[in-house]
């Protein structure tokens, strides 16, 4: 009872992992003032873009390097499609003081069509890619790197002068520009990271935990993300909570569905009712940041 | 209307600078943007099949772009159609299964619009009671529906001769072509229909007035009594109302089969591709309609480029993402 | 450190001419005084010595050389530090964070050495302040000091306090002189803005006066109050209309036992009140004792516990036109209906050639400029925007007028004009509840004044009964 106690918890470390990923890349961003809904399409994009980076450099441009290197490199290509996507979203929401929901929404538009159109023209397959073994990656490495992030995010946002900085731009912006804090550039470099990392959240999907990439891999984990960022009131230490919670119903389902528990369709539903049940519980207690979604504009 | 000549000129540049970068995608993974592009805009204009069948595809769209775009008026992002289509369609299935004759026609609109409505209500009653936000609610009941509906194809009512299909709508209750060998249903002049209908309701109606007060200003609204936790529920409801219809019509008025597919695919993509027309139309139910033509003559145009010009069709949904994308760089003001 | 401001010209964005070449020098170690009415153009001029306004036109000077302040940590390095009226604390950082913001990003945590600094600064000028607590949940006198800490901190040499003393109670505004005569002894220099002149006489060494966005005259001791006033106001005062006939006996409102809660904190506590027809009940009080949730308690904004009955119909006079009047984005016509937009529709379908014409109407009626019925509202001047308030309000007929602020920021012939219209309301036998923390109107309009200090209501009596010293005391709670 115990060992199968541990394995259901195991799994539900491993389906946390993205959700975590992905929610401290939030919470960093919305710390800072900028709402980025288009954490689903980022977790898209990172994770077609890491194992068709590898596959481009390995098979087509030919580039030898020691095998254990390549799921690394599947990585690094994933974060830095993921900055670009930030760095645009943040340019939008900072600079050009656009609509952050709009603009996130265009980003999860965009990725849909893109993903599903960059893996019939580059595979020439329709609907999805299995990962060749050489890409794959051992989850345990990216579980670990979450957990490391979740505990310097804590560091940065809470005890260093850097927190302070990043925070004043999400509750009072004029009052931090007043201090001397270039509002905007902060907001566009958290931005960056933010997306970075929901982009690697989105090619351990890929690459390390599901070997497959389809046009609908995130399958509303984005959205779970953004539902634990209020979940976690904005706290990287009680994010990890929440996706761990979250990650719990997800592997649930899946135990549900390999015991013959209950049909197929019900198990993938649990881990959206739950959520929505979770936010709906939380909801009146958390304190968001108080400029988070608004933009900042200079009399 | 006043100010109509910026917003039209923005959305062109939008419009050129989305198909230019598409222009460059398709380039570098090896496909020919002329002949693409000329395949995917012309080609539908250049036939009667053709243009009605970009029309019929621009029916749906356009109502749930009117879920999205009544939403924005009432300062809701409510991307729940998609879900809410869904629905729809469930209900019209179920009228094809238990009524076997015409009266499964309105059986299917009643039960389409209270599935969908009933579906809404759960967001919007979070929101109007707990402020829960919408988007993340909106976003777990179209999965959620997108299973249940599965679910529900794939086992109580498939057609038992053609399990991937629903059972089908029964034929006295179908809504035929208008023009035969075409696609053009009465689908289509009763999507511009609501079209105009939603236009009157927002402009010239109290409840109209109501939700447009209350999605600019909610502390005003609440100072004078102008209720706006009702607003965001008629809001929901309206939405929920257009969702639920285009659902049901993707059932009862779709040529050939009539009936809803068990990976949903005539259902599935339609709320995005409303939010697309909602925006591209700028939040007004007119130029949704109009915007909703367009995607309909993109949509019809993909099939034509993937045969004549061997681009996937995929590819329209990304230059629907590159518009929004340029849509939202002009924006720095809500809709 | 001698500062001089020389043409100072300023333009906002939204055409308003806030200054129009004001020259100024201020001395070290001496204390001047800011005198002007609301919108003179005092707190502007001094946001653009701060840093936080750049001028259209015109230099500042230190010491001789030309300096030009981008942002308030410019204004900072060159010493130049501003205690804002809405204090610019930002919320959600503790007290010391906000002290140590300006030492810029470092992965290193707040050094101890800042913290004992700035302890040993508050423990000099006497004050009690908890460092570690979120901003946001200190009163705001706290805030206050906690500003003026930082700036001290920060080398600051010049000390601009922006009417500082609206958020403090009479004791805490003597402890508030007691350290500007500190800070002075220090050879710090003072800007003291402000448009109450007791304030003046007490502890200015030189008063400069601003009106309509020119500096009009200074003055050295002994003051002579009067020439003070006629200096600020320009032109006498029109004699006001009268109160006439005596209130009726029918309430329009009865405030029973109400409770209103914000975060866990019971911010208005257990109030009681009514207004009679033909009557006007001042609620004075410093803002920021409740007020503001007592009013929109009652009109529907806020839920409260207890009982709030309102007979007749009530009209609403927001103190922010801005967020809770208007929808500036919109039509006067648009703006104009709220609330009674059922009046103008039949079968559920509004007439909106109806609803122009009654903006029209209202348009001639108050004399508000606008270019046309269907301007949007934020193309109005701010006078403007509130006259269709207050007349959109008046039209409603209703029995009870709840008016919160309804003169601040106003010119002076706006403000006279819109007290004019809330006694002949009161007059026509409208009850009206006024809300307001500037004691002149209160004398001037009120049949009863109501004291609001922390929630509760702390006395209440015909304005016959109610001295201004007692006024004035039970405002500090004493």
């Amino acid at each position: 009872m115990i060992d199968v106690l541990l394995l259901l918890l195991m799994q539900a470390l491993l389906a946390a992992v993205p959700i975590l990923l992905a929610s401290l890349g939030e919470i960093l961003t919305e710390r800072s003032g900028v709402v980025n809904i288009g954490l689903e399409g980022i977790i898209l994009l990172g994770a077609l873009m890491g194992p068709l980076a590898v596959d481009y450099l390995h098979d087509r441009a030919g580039l030898h390097l020691p095998d254990p290197w390549w799921p690394f490199v599947a990585m690094l290509a994933a974060a830095l499609t993921g900055a670009l996507i930030g760095l645009l979203h943040g340019y939008i929401s900072a600079y050009l003081a656009g609509d952050q929901i709009i603009s996130g929404v265009a980003i999860n538009l965009f990725a849909a069509g893109a993903v599903a159109y960059g893996i019939q023209a580059y595979w020439g397959v329709a609907g999805y890619k299995q990962i060749p073994e050489w890409a794959k990656m051992d989850p345990a490495w990216v579980a670990v790197f979450a957990f490391v992030v979740a505990g310097v995010m804590w560091y940065i946002l809470f005890r260093s002068r850097l927190g302070i900085i990043i925070r004043s731009c999400g509750e009072d912006p004029e009052s931090a520009f007043n201090m001397g804090v270039d509002v905007n550039r902060v907001r566009l470099l958290v931005t960056v990271i933010g997306a970075a990392l929901a982009a690697l959240a989105g090619a351990y999907l890929s690459i390390a935990y599901l070997s497959v990439v389809t046009k609908e891999l995130s399958a509303g984990r984005g959205f779970i993300a953004l539902a634990n960022v209020v979940f976690a009131n904005w706290n990287p230490a009680l994010a990890v909570a929440g996706a761990f919670i979250f990650g719990f119903f997800d592997a649930l389902s899946y135990w549900l569905q390999t015991l013959n528990l209950a049909r197929y369709e019900v198990t993938r539903m649990i881990p959206y009712i739950a959520t929505l049940l979770i936010v709906a519980g939380v909801i009146g207690r958390a304190r968001p940041p108080k400029a988070v979604g608004k933009a900042f504009r200079r009399e | 209307m006043r100010g109509f000549l910026l917003p039209l000129v923005n959305t062109g540049l939008a419009l050129l600078l989305a198909f230019a970068l598409g222009a460059v995608a398709m380039w570098i993974s090896g496909y020919d943007p002329v002949l693409s592009y000329r395949s995917m805009l012309l080609t539908p204009l250049s036939d009667q099949t053709y243009l009605f069948s970009a029309l019929a595809f621009s029916a749906p769209i356009l109502l749930t772009g009117l879920t999205f775009a009544v939403g924005l008026r009432a300062g809701l992002f409510n991307i729940g159609a998609e879900g809410q289509a869904y629905m729809g369609a469930l209900g019209a299935v179920v009228a094809a299964y238990l009524v076997r004759d015409v009266l499964a026609l309105p059986f299917a609109v009643l039960l389409g619009l209270v599935f969908a409505t009933a579906w809404s209500a759960v967001p919007a009653l979070l929101k109007s009671w707990r402020g829960v936000n919408e988007v993340v609610s909106t976003i777990m009941m179209n999965w959620t529906a997108y299973w249940l509906v599965i679910m529900a194809v794939s086992t109580v009512f498939a057609n038992p001769l053609q399990p991937e299909e629903s059972v089908k709508m029964p034929e006295a209750a179908r809504l035929t072509p208008l023009v035969p060998g075409t696609d053009l249903t009465l689908a289509v002049p009763l999507a511009y229909l609501t079209a105009v209908l939603i236009y009157i309701f927002l402009r010239y109606s109290v409840w109209g007035y109501r939700i447009s007060i209350s999605g600019q200003n909610p502390t005003v609204a609440k100072a004078y009594g102008l209720r706006p936790e009702q607003a965001v529920l008629v809001a929901f409801g309206i939405g929920a109302l257009t969702a639920g219809l285009a659902g049901v019509l993707q059932v009862a008025a779709r040529p050939p089969s009539y009936s809803l597919a068990r990976n949903l695919a005539n259902v599935y993509g339609l709320g995005f591709d409303g939010i697309t027309a909602a925006m591209l139309g700028r939040g007004h139910p007119i130029g949704v309609l109009f915007a909703s033509v367009f995607l309909g003559i993109l949509q019809e145009g993909a099939r034509h480029m993937q045969i004549e010009a061997g681009t996937p069709f995929e590819f329209v949904k990304m230059i629907q993402g590159l518009l929004i994308l340029f849509l939202a760089l002009q924006m720095l003001r809500k809709i | 450190m001698k500062i001089s401001l020389r043409e100072i010209h300023k333009v906002f964005s939204d055409g308003t001419h806030a200054l129009r070449g004001v020259s100024l020098d201020i001395f070290p170690g001496e204390v001047l005084a800011l005198l002007g009415e609301n919108g003179a153009g005092k707190t502007t001029l001094m946001k653009i010595l701060a840093g936080v306004y750049r001028p259209t036109s015109g230099e500042i000077y230190i010491d001789g050389k030309r300096v030009k302040p981008k942002n308030a940590r410019d204004a900072l390095r060159l010493g130049i530090a501003m205690v804002h009226q809405h204090l610019s604390l930002i919320p959600g950082l503790t007290a010391l964070e906000n002290v140590a913001i300006l030492e810029g990003a470092s992965l290193s945590p707040v050094s101890a050495e800042l913290r004992r600094k700035v302890e040993k600064i508050a423990e000099e000028l006497g004050f009690e302040i908890e460092w570690d607590r979120d901003v946001e949940e200190l009163p705001l006198g706290v805030r206050q000091r906690v500003e003026i800490v930082k700036a001290l901190y920060w080398g600051a040499d010049l000390l601009i306090l922006d009417e500082p003393t609206t958020v403090l109670s009479p004791p805490e505004v003597k402890a508030l002189f007691q350290v500007v005569r500190r800070l002075k002894e220090q050879g710090k220099s003072v800007v003291y803005i402000t448009h109450k002149i007791p304030e003046v006489l007490e502890i200015a060494n030189r008063v400069a006066v601003l009106r309509r966005g020119l500096k009009v005259a200074e003055f050295t001791p002994p003051y002579d109050a009067k020439k003070l006033v006629e200096a600020m106001v320009g032109e006498v005062k029109s004699e006001s209309v009268g109160r006439l006939g005596k209130p009726g006996e029918r309430p329009v409102l009865e405030v029973k036992d109400l409770w209103v809660y914000e975060g866990g904190r019971a911010v208005v506590q257990g109030v009681d009140l009514s207004v009679r027809e033909r009557e006007i009940l001042a609620i004075v009080g410093v803002e920021g004792n409740g007020q503001e949730h007592l009013v929109e308690a009652i009109v529907g904004i806020r839920k409260g516990k207890g009982v709030v009955k309102i007979y007749g119909g009530y009209a609403y006079i927001p103190d922010d036109r801005h967020k809770k009047a208007l929808i500036l984005e919109m039509s006067l016509v648009e703006n104009a209906i709220i609330g009674k937009e059922g009046e103008f529709a039949k079968r559920g379908l509004i007439s909106w050639r109806n609803a122009e014409r009654f903006t029209v109407k209202l348009i001639e009626e108050f004399g508000i400029v606008a270019p046309g019925p269907w301007a949007l509202a934020r193309q109005l001047s701010g006078g403007n925007q509130q006259k269709l308030v207050v007349g959109r309000e008046l039209s409603r007929g209703a029995r009870l007028i709840v008016a919160h602020q309804p003169t601040r920021g106003l010119d002076v012939a706006t403000t006279e004009y819109v007290q004019r219209l809330l006694i002949s309301a009161r007059n026509a036998g409208a009850g009206v509840l006024l809300v307001t923390s500037d004691l002149d109107e209160a004398y001037k309009l009120a049949d009863v004044i109501a004291v609001m200090y922390k929630g509760r209501i702390v006395a209440y009596g015909p304005v016959e009964e109610m001295g201004v010293e007692l006024v004035g005391r039970k405002m500090a709670g004493l």
